[in-house]
This record gives structure tokens, sequence and C-alpha cells, in this order.
């Protein structure tokens, strides 16, 4: 039975992943049950745009085991581990998931019905990968990536007693820079509610000099960047905070050939600016930007962002690390 | 040139802040200020796994292990957004001593480093338990590693400090500068229980 039953499984389980999305086509490659384990595992997942077959996902397995310590209180819930998962974003993989026909909250029910059907209480990923290009066939270099990303989430699908949803995010960004996320979410609760603090060390801006060249008018020719912030989502709207700190940096390289006045005028401007908010004895530039987003509307003060720069410089530093001063109900 | 002078001052403001806004209409958030630490980003990383909503760190004055006045207004504020009462299913401590958690090479610090988180520990409970009678609190003691048994068999102690040691907290023998100093610290965890 047990050799049985993967067999049988299989071609209903990818036929239901080939149709079951207008934008999007998965495909598993290899299904297996552990009875003993009381657990099922795909194997090669892969995931591919409709529209021109193009591949954004890649995961190695997906491991879907009953969770015994839910079992001991007479509770029949699952845990899915998702081991070496590759996601690749571009604009048309961006296109494709935000086109009419995309329905990714309800795809991504449909899937969840199907293949995970029992409570989730436990989301685990590992050593896994996210690529994003803002630009179609950018090389690996001219990416954003985020890799070893290890990822946890708890109570993934939230009864109405244990309503919050827990989760946590750690990486390296550009193979350097350590990446943390955490926080919570009221799935249940209409709107949505969460919050989210944000930590990033250690940003090389050399290193992401062909990123950010598509970005900002300037090069970077030493530093390095930390990143806090904390955000929160509630009765639709978003408030929070980032804090930048730049580090020893600098932009005027002496043999850099400027494209053109504007750009000449840019890269003096940022180091000027740089040179006259940069602490002293830390070599540190920081400011903390406030900001809201209601109705689509971003909003901050650009004067309140240059008197927080002029504050770090000049009166007590900014503390390098999160505020801890925003959470949701 | 003065107006290449501003130019000049806002490139640079965008160097590090990316874009522009509508002024002067930004909620202004006001981080509450007093001596004591704000809850770390390894805090609630660890306390997200222990599904805990409530947490706060609160940091001991040198070779002590008595509560600060300002430690103590950490605790009451935390046990106060702990609401109701009845629904708090338990306390975790986790106390260090002066020096960092112990790396693999130290495994434990000297004894009177452990008695000290384990006084501070202590205390903490004992004041958690005039805030809240029916709190069950469990400690840990961040002066020593979990034993073999307690790492093969994954204790609750083991997992706790493991998932501290992943999100990155400093040790004995790597004081990184990428997450702050825990010596002198205890992070408190509030799980509520379910409805």
């Amino acid at each position: 039975m047990r050799a049985a039953l993967p067999a049988i499984a299989q071609p209903r389980i990818n036929k239901f992943l080939a149709e079951f999305s207008p934008v999007y086509i998965l495909h598993v490659e290899d299904f297996d049950i552990s009875l003993i384990r009381m657990a099922y595992r795909f194997e090669n997942v892969t995931g591919k745009l409709r529209l021109n077959e193009q591949e954004f996902l890649a995961i190695e397995s997906v491991d879907v085991s009953v969770a015994w310590r839910e079992l001991i209180e007479g509770k029949i819930h699952t845990d899915i581990e998702v081991s070496e998962m590759k996601l690749t974003g571009d604009p048309t993989v961006l296109t494709a998931s935000t086109s009419k026909e995309a329905a990714p909250v309800e795809d991504a029910k449909q899937v969840k019905d199907n293949l995970f059907p029992l409570r989730v209480t436990r989301l685990v990923l590992r050593h896994s990968s996210i690529e994003i290009g803002d630009v179609v066939g950018l090389g690996e270099e001219k990416k954003l990536v985020l890799n070893e990303v290890e990822a946890r989430v708890n109570n993934l699908t939230p009864e109405r007693e244990m309503s919050q949803t827990f989760f946590t995010i750690q990486g390296a960004i550009l193979g350097s820079a350590i990446l943390k996320v955490t926080g919570k979410a009221e799935m249940n609760r209409k709107p949505r509610a969460w919050d989210m603090d944000i930590e990033m060390h250690d940003f090389n801006l050399v290193e992401a000099n062909p990123i950010l060249k598509r970005m900002v008018p300037f090069t970077f020719t030493s530093g390095k960047m930390d990143l806090f912030g904390e955000i929160k989502s509630e009765n639709d709207e978003m408030v929070g905070y980032l804090k930048p700190f730049l580090h020893n940096a600098d932009i005027i390289d002496s043999r850099e050939h400027f494209k053109n006045g504007k750009q000449f005028l840019y890269e003096i401007g940022g180091a000027l600016g740089n040179f006259l908010l940069q602490r002293d004895k830390e070599k540190t530039t920081a400011t903390k930007i406030n900001f809201k987003r209601k109705n689509g509307k971003l909003d901050y003060s650009l004067g309140e962002v240059l008197g927080s720069a002029i504050e770090h410089k000049t009166a007590k530093p900014f503390t390098p690390q999160i505020d801890d001063s925003l959470s949701i109900e | 040139m003065r107006i290449k002078i501003q130019i000049a001052v806002i490139v640079a403001l965008v160097a590090f802040t990316a874009c522009s806004s509508t002024p002067e209409t930004a909620t202004k958030i006001v981080a509450v200020n007093n001596s004591q630490p704000k809850a770390s980003i390894e805090a609630k990383q660890v306390a997200a796994e222990q599904e805990a909503s409530k947490v706060t760190e609160i940091k001991f004055d040198e070779g002590q292990a008595a509560l600060t006045e300002a430690a103590r207004v950490n605790l009451d504020k935390l046990m106060g957004q702990a609401v109701p009462s009845d629904r708090v299913e338990e306390v975790i401590v986790l106390s260090w001593a002066d020096q960092e958690y112990p790396s693999v090479n130290t495994k434990k610090l000297s004894k009177a480093q452990q008695q000290l988180a384990k006084d501070r520990s202590k205390n903490i409970a004992d004041y958690l338990k005039k805030l809240n009678q029916k709190a069950s609190v469990k400690t840990h003691n961040m002066a020593a590693r979990p034993n073999a048994l307690s790492n093969l068999i994954k204790t609750k102690d083991a997992r706790l400090k493991k998932s501290l040691e992943v999100a990155g907290i400093p040790n004995s023998d790597n004081t990184n500068g990428k997450a702050p100093s825990k010596a002198g610290h205890a992070m408190v965890m509030v799980i509520m229980k379910e409805e």
C-alpha cells in the first residue's frame, strides 16, 4: 500500500498543480509517503509561468508531517519543512503575478487546501534563496540576492482561540550582510494586522554598486550600511520607521569617469552631504525616517529626516538597534 | 551657487533616504526613553519562536542581582500588557551573568557567574510572582550551555539557547559587534493561553 499510494496520488497531484492557476504551473517530480512517521514528502518541486514557461520556483523537498506535540493534546495538525527553495523574481514574474487573472492569495489557498489539508502549526524554510532583479535578464551580480535563508512561521493557519501567527526570517544579502526580520500577524482580523522588526548589518555599499547604480545616481567607493526598522499595519494604515546607518561611506572616486555634469553634481552633493552629516568620532551618518502609508499614499517629512541626521551628528547619536516602539494590539 | 548647495544637501539625504515625499504629514513615533535596554531583535526572534507575544529586556548593575527601579518599571509594563492576567500561561526568564553566554569551548562560566545569573533569575521570578501570583515562571541560566543529554533530547532549555545562538547573540569567544552585548541582561517573555 505504501508503495502503491504515491504512484496513484502523484499524477493526480500534478494534474491539479498544472491546472489550478491561470498564471502558474507547478510540478512535483517525486512523491513519497512515510506511514511510520505519518508524513508525506514532495521532491523537486518546480514552478513556471504559464505565459512563457519561465521558471521562478525550485524546491528540493517539502516535508509534511504530523505535529506530534499537538497529537498529545488530541489535535491532528501538521508541520511543513521546505528545504532548498530558490525563488527568482523579475518584472515578468511580477507582472504575471499582479495581472488580472492572477489571484495569488486564492491560488495559495487552493494549494494549501489540496496538498496540506490539515491545520499547519509550523512552517520551516531551510537553506533557501531569493533572487530579485528589477530588469529582465540581469546577471546574478546585478540582482538583489538573499541566500542562506532560514525562516519559520508558527501558527500559520490560526484558529480562533489562538489568533496570532509569529514569523522569523534570517538570511544573508549579497553574501555578506545579515538580514533579520521578525514579527507577528493577526491573520483572521479584518483587515489583517501585522507588525515587523527589521535589522540588517554590514551591507557592503561597494559590492552593491551594480544594484544601487540603478536606484541612486552615484557610486560608493567605500562604506557599509546597517539598517534598523519597525513597521506596523493596523486598520488599513501602515506606520513605521527606518534608521539607516552609513559607516565610513565615501562616494567620490578620483578615478571615476562621470557620465555627465549632472552625475558629477550628484556625486559632489552626496559626498558633501555625507561629509557635513557624518559624526566625527564614530564615522557614521545616520537618520530616522518616520513614515505612514494610508490609501496607497506614502507620507514622510524630508525636513524631519534632515533634522534627525543633524541630531545624530551634533547631539546624542542614535542607538544602532530597533526602538521597540511599534506593536499591534 | 546657493541652489547648487541646496541640491547637494538634498542629494546627500537622498543617498540614505532613497526617495522623497510630502513634508510634515508623517506620524512622529516617539521612543520611550529610560535607562533600560529595548527588547532587541534577537529577543523578539526567540519570542516569536516561542509564540510569546510580549517580550522585554532588563539590565542589572554590574555584580548585582537586585532589580533596579527601571527594571521593575519594565516588568510592570510587560505584565500590565499581558491581560487578562489569568490568560498568562507561562513566563520565560533568561538571565545572563556579567559575561557573555559561554562558547562551545568555554561551556560554562565560573561558579560565581553562574550563581549571579541564577540569583538574577530568582529575583525576576519573585517579582513576577508578586505581579501575577498564578503565573508559571520558568528560568534559564545563560551562564552555562546545555549539557550533552539536554542537547540530545532537545529540552526546552537547549532549544531556547540554540535559538539565541542562531539569532546571533555574542558569546564568550565572539563578541561580534553585530548583536548587542547581553552580559548583565535578562530577557523576559510572556506566553498567553489560548482563549
